[in-house]
């Protein structure tokens, strides 16, 4: 798992490529914590490049999600591949995840949340 | 280039025999003075001198103190000292060589006979210098190709597949590459019900010859799509090769053949590649060679020869590493390893039981790469195979769950070939996943077994582990609910997702051991 973080303003994107499964979950987490205590709650999981999403990996979308919305912020997920869109689907996890289908999406979706007057809005918010 | 001054640093308490000694050198060297013991030391380990000339009788720290300090510092212990003294008697002389000086030198000096001890001195530390500084970089040198040849050894162990399989055919490999790269190589595939299958030994061990190995199993893949004829396909093969290879004193010797079970013969060349066998009802048959090897003249060309073959028949292929081996006695193999073999035991077995005697009769020690290659054709029950078995034996952590997830699918897209539904493999797959990181996470256990059964139209997988009791069986199909607060359910979606994914499980404890059977139906499309 090769986890990239990159900072556009106050919205952080991780882009993930590999497996997420429980071998790799671990790295995930304490990136998520970090960006927590520096204030960042607002983070976009970039999946393009990863080829396998298992319930552990699920998982931690899900905490990660439920620690930013406790912190006023959101994750976004992008760029499912076909395994980790079925996974959520059956999951029912992308009623609970905002999931989009591109980082360009995503970014946008952020940047409206973030400045709620803006005149052209996300049709994902 | 000019060399560098050398530099010499003098150590004296009197200024007078300091005046004397920089007379004598100051026009051909670089000179540094100290008038103490502690002074020296400080300057020889900034400046580091190429020499030190050093007076015995000195107040504070003599000169054999200072010597044993510049001796015991890693930075200036590979100074040449020389002592100079008023002292003569050889008591002295032993106790300044015993510190680790160089030479003695007793005042009154003589000036011609200092100047060509020190030139001596000079020149020698020069050579010992120059000869480290060789020794270094070709340790680096050393380094580097030694690096090379490793990634080469390890990238050609991951070209070649660790089994095959193939609808049909049975096959049971066992490639053991020797330390050094290079060699062998080997490859199947299926051409509908029929396959075509290889193995090769490229000559010499050097990172060309693992380039060569490289480039075979790409061509031959290649060449082979769409032709049925392994004397075209070899002869064709071969022009590539010579452009390669010609001048270069490297070839290959190899068995190319094509299993045609429909209509129940095996056609082969073999380029002057070891005798082979198939083993069929009416006994042994030696697949001889039906020409000259590979990469030797462009016009070459190969007879086809033909054998029949029905359902259980063996084929054997493999590559001189594993007959041409020596005893403790340097007592080359003589007898015929494949003459006593039966033909009826399992495959696995009868490779097995080739390599253990091999190994036994040369102790372990095989001085070339070992491939054996062994196949059968599976019984014709309307054209298809009836079943193959796959086993897997993991370590009892995550890392088991990458390698079943990579290792299951490649055996199932080898197995339905396109047939099935790609999506359906990886839905089986990832149902296989989670039961194995169920196992690892909450199982205890220290064994993982794992056994994959593919059958026309199904698929089973089947994990053994020990430790916890853990009857995955016992879960529900329904998904458990993220609740409102996004809560994970407990339990997580494993078990759901197992059920969902897969067509059945099954759990049993049998002898302590927990088995867990998922399966899974593919339809054709």
């Amino acid at each position: 798992m090769d986890i990239r973080v990159e900072v556009d303003g106050n919205i952080i994107i991780m882009k993930l490529s590999g497996s997420l499964v429980a071998s790799t979950v671990d790295d995930i987490r304490s990136q998520v914590q970090k960006l927590i205590t520096k204030k960042y709650p607002f983070i976009i999981f970039d999946l393009a490049g990863v080829d396998f999403v298992d319930s552990s990996g699920l998982g931690i979308c899900i905490a990660t999600s439920r620690e930013l919305s406790a912190s006023s912020g959101r994750l976004v997920c992008s760029g499912l591949r076909d395994n980790a869109r079925k996974l959520f689907s059956i999951t029912r996890a992308d009623q609970k995840i905002t999931v989009v289908p591109t980082r360009t999406d995503a970014l946008a979706f952020m940047q409206d949340l973030l400045c709620d007057n803006s005149s052209a809005r996300s049709p994902y918010l | 280039m000019t060399e560098e001054r050398a530099r010499i640093l003098l150590i004296d308490d009197t200024p007078a025999n300091i005046q004397i000694l920089y007379e004598l050198f100051h026009r051909e060297y670089g000179i540094f003075f100290a008038t103490s013991g502690r002074d020296g030391l400080a300057i020889a380990r900034r400046e580091l001198p190429d020499l030190i000339l050093l007076d015995v009788m000195m107040p504070g720290m003599d000169g054999y103190e200072t010597c044993g300090h510049l001796k015991s510092d890693p930075l200036t212990a590979g100074i040449p000292v020389i002592f100079v003294t008023a002292m003569g008697d050889e008591e002295d002389e032993t106790r300044g060589l015993a510190t680790g000086a160089i030479d003695y030198l007793t005042k009154p000096i003589s000036p011609p006979i200092v100047k060509a001890r020190v030139r001596n001195h000079l020149e020698l530390k020069r050579g010992r210098d120059q000869l480290e500084k060789v020794g270094l970089e070709l340790a680096a040198k050393h380094g580097i190709l030694e690096k090379e040849r490793m990634l080469a050894h390890d990238l050609l162990s991951k070209i070649l597949p660790d089994r095959l399989c193939l609808r049909g055919f049975r096959t049971e490999v066992h490639f053991r590459p020797s330390d050094r790269i290079g060699g062998d190589f080997f490859d199947g595939w299926n051409d509908g019900d029929n396959a075509h299958f290889l193995i090769g030994d490229i000559s010499g061990h050097s990172i060309s010859a693992a380039l060569l190995m490289a480039v075979c199993k790409g061509l031959f893949m290649s060449l082979g799509q769409g032709n049925r004829d392994p004397g075209a396909i070899v002869a064709a093969a071969n022009r590539i090769l010579c452009r390669m290879l010609i001048d270069s004193g490297m070839y290959l010797t190899l068995i190319y053949l094509y299993c045609d079970r429909q209509r129940g013969v095996v056609r082969l060349v073999s380029a002057g590649h070891c005798t082979a066998y198939l083993y069929g009802a009416a006994g042994r048959t030696g697949l001889e060679s039906t020409g000259p090897p590979l990469g030797w003249d462009p016009d070459d060309s190969w007879e086809v020869s033909e054998y029949s073959i029905v359902g259980g028949d063996t084929i054997v292929l493999y590559t001189d590493g594993l007959v041409e081996t020596r005893n403790g006695q340097g007592m080359m193999r003589d007898d015929d390893p494949f003459a006593g073999l039966d033909p009826a035991v399992p495959l696995d077995e009868m490779v097995a039981d080739l390599l253990a005697a091999a190994e036994s009769f040369c102790d372990g020690r095989f001085d070339d790469d070992v491939t054996l290659f062994a196949i059968r054709c599976d019984d014709l029950r309307g054209g298809v195979a009836m079943e193959q078995t796959v086993t897997f034996s993991l370590s009892p952590d995550f890392s088991s769950v990458d390698t079943i997830r990579r290792e299951v699918g490649l055996a199932l897209q080898g197995w339905f070939d396109g047939r099935v539904d790609g999506g359906a493999i990886s839905d089986f797959c990832q149902a296989i996943c989670e039961l194995v990181n169920n196992a690892v996470e909450h199982g205890e256990c220290t064994v993982l077994e794992a056994t994959l059964l593919l059958e026309p139209r199904a698929a089973r997988f089947v994990l053994e582990t020990d430790g916890e009791y853990f009857d995955t069986a016992a879960s529900t199909a329904s998904m458990p609910e993220i609740d409102g607060n996004g809560n994970l359910p407990d339990g997580g979606f494993g078990l759901a997702l197992i059920r969902n994914l897969s067509d059945g499980i099954r759990y049993q404890c049998v002898d302590g051991r927990n088995v867990t059977e998922i399966v899974k139906h593919f339809e054709e499309v």
